[in-house]
């Protein structure tokens, strides 16, 4: 009888003791709450391509936010690139030798719930040492964690790199 | 840094330790409530189980040999919760007096269950590296460090049951009651979340 209670006066606490449920805006978001970014690039002679991965609700909310505008929806579309080419230019700087390279939307897709666009730069001088800032996404998420790998070729060097809050900058040389 | 091993090793570690992912965290306090430090060699064997389960579908669902609905599987971790909770609730009260037998049954449901988180880590792995070339290193790494958060948050719940049972003097039963109490009811509401 005691025991009974006890289940049912502890049941009562975890229900009372749970984090609050995400709201249904935020209900895409409940399978992957860690926050994480996946880039991909390559570097050869003057050009460099990257790739990013983002779990689409993620992206929108952060442009939604930066853009302030709330029906802001990621499309295949002039605007929606220009805007996103604001936004990545902005929390993902390539500098070389003090110089920022600007990125240009090459392509871009949906793949399940992961939206990726593919960036390209191109510099005066051969890429082979320069300055990364990553801090996509982290004005809209505390536990927001971007990984970037990038592979130079011809010398096909791997170098990979974790950027979370404090660490969001590294110098870069093949 | 600058290693493909270790961002994945951390990536892996804080995802596991991630409070806002807290399902695989309740999981472990579930899993570990009814045991105290000096049982340290059945917690060895019983994380051990768990982490053959997840390595398992992990490997296999990241590496595309195995596909299950995301969505089953986000509603399957909390029942795995709350069926370690209630085991931990109807089960004797004495563990000293707990069989070979039901020591065994606890391995076994560790490894079956663990066969489900590892389905959930899989997901987000994969959904994160989509083609990737090679995901050896990625999954090992991840892997790894999934094991070095679930020693962290093992360690947190021993060193607190320690402090409940040795400082506040509360009785072994009581203290599995409210913890097993709490996972079980924290995943019911979870449940519901999920169906609703």
């Amino acid at each position: 009888m005691l025991t009974t209670l006890w289940i049912h006066l502890l049941l009562a606490m975890g229900m009372v003791a749970t984090p609050p449920a995400v709201d249904s805006a935020e209900e895409t978001t409940a399978k992957h709450r860690f926050h994480v970014s996946y880039g991909r690039m390559a570097v050869e002679g003057e050009v460099a391509v990257c790739q990013v991965r983002f779990f689409k609700h993620d992206l929108e909310e952060a442009m939604q936010k930066y853009f302030d505008e709330e029906d802001l929806k990621i499309e295949v579309n002039p605007r929606s690139d220009s805007l996103y080419t604001v936004y990545f230019n902005t929390f993902f700087v390539m500098e070389q030798e003090g110089a920022v390279l600007g990125g240009t939307i090459a392509s871009s897709g949906e793949e399940g719930e992961m939206w990726w666009y593919l960036m390209q730069y191109e510099a005066e001088e051969p890429i082979e040492q320069f300055k990364v800032t990553n801090t996509l996404l982290f004005e809209m998420f505390d536990d927001q964690r971007n990984v970037l790998k990038i592979s130079h070729f011809p010398s096909e060097k791997n170098l990979s790199y974790y950027f979370v809050e404090g660490s969001d900058s590294y110098d870069v040389a093949f | 840094m600058g290693s493909e091993f270790l961002v994945y090793l951390q990536l892996g570690f804080e995802h596991i330790s991630d409070i806002n992912g807290y399902d695989h965290i309740l999981f472990i306090i579930a899993l570990v409530a009814v045991y105290r430090l000096a049982q340290w060699k059945h917690l060895l064997w019983l994380i051990t189980a768990f982490t053959v389960g997840h390595s398992i579908t992990l490997a296999l669902a990241t590496l595309e040999l195995l596909t299950i609905n995301s969505d089953v599987v986000e509603f399957l971790i909390p029942v795995t919760i709350l069926l370690t909770s209630i085991l931990n609730i109807v089960s004797s009260p004495d563990q000293k007096r707990a069989s070979k037998r039901s020591e065994y049954t606890k391995y076994a449901i560790a490894l079956g269950f663990g066969l489900i988180h590892g389905m959930g880590f899989s997901n987000f792995l994969r959904a994160l590296l989509g083609a990737e070339d090679s995901l050896l290193v990625p999954l090992l790494a991840f892997n790894i460090g999934l094991e070095l958060g679930q020693i962290m948050i093992l360690f947190f719940i021993l060193l607190l049951t320690y402090a409940m049972l040795n400082l506040v003097r509360m009785k072994q039963r009581e203290w599995v009651l409210i913890l097993s109490g709490a996972t079980a009811g924290i995943s019911i509401t979870m449940m519901i979340d999920k169906l609703i």
